[in-house]
């Protein structure tokens, strides 16, 4: 790519990072507790099936792009549903994007609390991180994704040398029997796990910017999506071979707590879940980071702007008075469920159906034109 | 009125009774004074008008001082006005063919053996019949370099650089010829950049001698050297050094441009020009690498970098700069390539241990001491009891010490110095510590991350990073862990937003698309592995070797 003008097109592999960087992140450290109660020792499964079910959910999202290379969904939507049924669809992937921030935010607040600092309220730990993850959305797009490179390769890395530790408690007859009796219970697992594939969305709105000259972009999608499911199955398996199901279902954060058991008995290093939660930082600051940019690039093009900035600014007490509201384990849970069936009626529901009005409509110009 | 008053009597007298600095002496003196003050003003406005006078004496086109005439006399007039009280500026007459003839010279800046050998004794020796100036140049005149200058300025501006300017009465065409010699320190060894194994010559001041000693390392005509001048008034060269068929398109014109739009009064040294180049004044991190190793410039040149040599400073710029090219050392290929890995990754550890060190021990110590083994822990606690102050406060003072003592040793003479270093060590090392004002872990802390900040190839990203560790210091103690890492990622998006010419300054580390960089990034790989150029300078031509032998322009 040409280095002097400004970076606002990134290649094939750029995009598989980023993508992958926006799914890894808030929700991985919540995972068990929502997997393993429904799915069991079968958990695996569910994350497998997961990632066939949302791998194709994306795909067909680049396919919808691939009918309008270089407009992005707020331009083509509007175009091909009409105004205001087109702004509707851009409005739930709006909400859905926000309501995950919010998420996120509360959950990772509430666990750096819980952990770190029992005395301080959580809304202090969600300024910190809502400044970081603000001044750099404040950036351009070239910096955003050489900031989500970084951040992601080096928690990563953290991430999984901490969490391979928990293997020295691992007990594989946890993990038994190895047949299931609820097989509902892994397609129901499968289905409420979007919050840990939830973020390949993204791909409506950078669609135009990624440069598909060099790199197979499904591969990309594909290798991301392998990514999230791998790290998935080793956290699912890591978690209830090391604490059980029964186990799993009674702590609130049975992946921090399976750390915590592990111990390195002559070396420096003791209170591990305090270096995952540390490792954990940055992996939800670049989610957090690249969500808000969505969101603040989506409402800029709605509204005619020149400068995403401005929107980002707006929306930082909006994130903030959000995420605040959502207390109590209840309505969390509510907002939790809310955002899994708005994340799945977008990627199963509308945008399928858009996709296949939009070949139809090109089919018939194309015929009409010939 | 006056002393009547205080009685309270009227009386009356003279006014210079009252008020005695009004009386008719003094008055008149003043007036005097006043008279003569005139008198100077109109001899000194009337010298000015002749100056004035003198200078427009011929019609010079706008941004010209004046246009030179066949009359000798008046050239000499013109010049004489424009070195008007520069004693050093000396004018030689003598005859040439007849014609009454001058020399104008700077004295000590002009090689006298050349003017007497080259120019005066040709030009005494000329024949008095058919004398032919372009004639004369070509088969008479031994001096390597001769210009005939038509704009006042130029001719200034030649003399001022230490060439001479012969003027011939009858001739309206001025000769310039080359016969600069001055005063200048030789080519010595590297003083802020020395190795072991590589080469021992480093930039001087001297804008000539430095462009000899790239050449004298890449004999390639793609090699361009393009000088501009800068400064108002020190018209300070600027030699714009790159490789044709290797620079990225439109780099070095992007170059030029912000050299040329720079408008100083002087530039004595090169962060002048640096300042003007770099689109983030405020940042601590040098956002264009210097040098006074010729052997880093080549290397730089031919990785499609420019390289820019500023003449009067050593410290030659090459642009654009990134966090990997920093932490590259010469001596990272004077090693084996296995060494040199380890090296170059215990330097990138440095950089965060120069950083983050102490507030990772503010964090740990006063919000999470759980993560310390509990002997440890209990060590701690006893150390930290026998002082005073809160662990924050402790650090700042061991930071506020280090930074005295490391600010002395620098402005001290070197026989100074070493005394200075030894009070420091004494200090800070001893008695801080028994005085029970900080505790010892911490000042073991503090000596490793001043270590490591020494440890940086590049001076001034030592200092950037030094003055980093306040701020986090800072975070720490606010939010502890959380807040070291919330300034990590500060640290990480503010180095990733840093863009010169285009150059993410952090991003390109760890950027897929850049992955064959990793050959010589983070590690460096035998020489025989690195067949490509890095991508990230974006040179024309990737192949290292065996790839364009051309010699023109591509």
């Amino acid at each position: 790519m040409a280095n002097l003008e400004v970076k606002n097109k990134m290649s094939v592999a750029q995009f598989g990072v980023l993508v992958t960087a926006a799914m890894f992140g808030g929700q991985i450290i919540g995972l068990p507790i929502t997997l393993v109660p429904q799915a069991e020792q079968f958990a695996w499964v569910s994350v497998i099936l997961g990632g066939g079910v949302f791998f194709t959910a994306a795909w067909i999202m680049m396919k919808l792009g691939e009918l309008y290379p270089d407009r992005d969904f707020t331009v083509y939507l509007p175009e091909l549903l009409g105004k205001w049924p087109g702004l509707a669809v851009i409005g739930v992937f709006i909400s859905l994007f926000l309501m995950v921030t919010w998420l996120n935010f509360n959950q990772f607040s509430k666990a750096v609390a819980f952990f770190m600092f029992d005395r301080t309220p959580s809304d202090v730990i969600v300024m910190g991180m809502l400044g970081v993850v603000v001044y750099c959305a404040l950036q351009d797009l070239g910096t955003i994704i050489r900031v989500a490179e970084f951040t992601f390769i080096v928690s990563a890395l953290m991430m999984g040398t901490i969490w391979v530790l928990g293997i020295f408690n691992f007990q594989p007859e946890n993990l038994m029997p190895f047949w299931t009796d609820k097989p509902l219970g892994i397609l129901q697992g499968t289905i409420s796990i979007w919050g840990v594939y939830g973020g390949y969305e993204i791909i409506l709105l950078l669609f135009p910017l990624i440069d598909r000259t060099k790199g197979n972009l499904t591969l990309a999608l594909a290798a991301a999506i392998a990514f999230v499911v791998v790290t998935s199955i080793v956290i699912v398996v890591l978690t209830v071979g090391v604490l059980t199901v029964e186990g799993v279902k009674s702590e609130s954060y049975p992946t921090l707590v399976v750390v915590r058991s592990v111990e390195l008995p002559g070396t420096f290093i003791e209170r591990l879940e305090n270096y995952l939660l540390v490792a954990w930082i940055p992996s939800v600051f670049k989610t957090l980071a690249i969500f808000v940019y969505v969101i603040s690039q989506t409402m800029t093009k709605i509204w005619g702007f020149a400068d995403h900035r401005p929107w980002v600014l707006a929306l930082t007490p909006v994130i903030f008075v959000g995420t605040t509201v959502i207390d109590g384990l209840e309505l969390v849970k509510l907002v939790d469920k809310a955002v899994t069936w708005l994340g799945l009626a977008l990627s199963w529901g509308i945008m399928p159906l858009v996709y296949f009005w939009a070949k139809r409509r090109k089919r018939g110009v194309a015929s009409g034109g010939g | 009125m006056g002393k009547t008053n205080n009685d309270k009597q009227c009386t009356f007298g003279k006014l210079s009774d009252i008020l005695p600095e009004n009386n008719l002496g003094r008055l008149k003196a003043r007036i005097a004074d006043l008279k003569q003050l005139t008198k100077d003003s109109a001899e000194l406005g009337e010298g000015m008008f002749r100056i004035v006078a003198d200078l427009r004496a011929v019609a010079a086109p706008g941004d010209d001082m004046f246009v030179f005439t066949p009359k000798l006399a008046q050239n000499v007039q013109l010049l004489k006005t424009v070195f008007r009280d520069c004693d050093d500026v000396k004018f030689r007459f003598f005859k040439t063919a007849g014609r009454q003839a001058v020399l104008v010279s700077l004295d000590g800046m002009s090689d006298t053996p050349t003017l007497e050998d080259n120019i005066l004794k040709p030009l005494m020796q000329a024949n008095t019949s058919n004398f032919d100036l372009k004639q004369f140049i070509e088969e008479k005149l031994t001096v390597a370099t001769v210009n005939i200058e038509t704009h006042a300025n130029i001719a200034v501006e030649a003399v001022m650089s230490g060439n001479a300017l012969i003027m011939i009465d009858g001739i309206a065409d001025i000769l310039s010829a080359g016969a600069t010699k001055h005063v200048k320190r030789s080519v010595s060894t590297p003083v802020t950049e020395e190795n072991i194994r590589g080469p021992q010559d480093a930039f001087n001041e001297t804008l000539v001698d430095n462009i000899v000693l790239i050449r004298r390392r890449a004999k390639d005509p793609n090699i361009k050297i393009r000088i501009v001048q800068v400064g108002e008034r020190s018209k300070t060269g600027v030699a714009i050094l790159y490789s044709a068929n290797l620079v990225k398109p439109g780099l070095v014109e992007e170059v030029e441009r912000r050299i040329k739009s720079l408008s100083v009064d002087q530039v004595l040294v090169s962060k002048v020009v640096e300042d003007a180049m770099v689109e983030h004044p405020w940042t601590p991190f040098p956002q264009l690498e210097s040098t006074e190793r010729p052997e880093k410039v080549i290397a730089a040149i031919y990785e499609g970098r420019v390289g820019l040599i500023v003449d009067n400073t050593p410290a030659t710029i090459m642009v654009p700069c990134t966090y990997a090219s920093i932490m590259h050392a010469v001596e990272d290929y004077t090693m084996p390539a296995s060494v040199a890995c380890l090296v170059r990754l215990s330097r990138h550890i440095a950089a965060f241990i120069a950083i983050y060190t102490p507030a990772l021990y503010i964090a740990i110590v006063s919000y999470h001491p759980g993560m310390l083994p509990t002997g440890l822990a209990i060590s701690v606690a006893e150390l930290r009891a026998r002082t005073p102050f809160p662990s924050f406060l402790e650090a700042i003072l061991m930071e506020a010490l280090l930074e005295l003592f490391q600010e002395a040793v620098t402005r001290l003479p070197k026989k100074l110095s070493g005394a200075a270093s030894m009070v420091g060590a004494f200090v800070i090392g001893t008695t801080v510590a028994q005085a029970g004002l900080v505790n010892p872990l911490l000042v073991v802390v503090t000596a490793v991350t001043a270590i490591a900040s020494y440890a940086m190839p590049y001076y001034s990203f030592g200092l950037a990073l030094r003055s980093l560790r306040v701020p986090i210091l800072l975070l720490a103690a606010t939010l502890g862990l959380y807040g070291v890492m919330l300034g990590v990622i500060i640290v990480t998006i503010h180095l990733c937003s840093l863009r010169n010419f285009g150059e993410s300054y952090l991003g390109g580390i760890l950027d897929v698309a850049l992955w064959p960089d990793w050959k010589d990034g983070l590690v460096r790989l035998p020489q025989k592995f690195m067949k490509n150029r890095l991508i990230e300078f974006g040179a024309q031509d990737e192949k290292r070797r065996g790839g364009d032998t051309g010699h023109g322009q591509s």
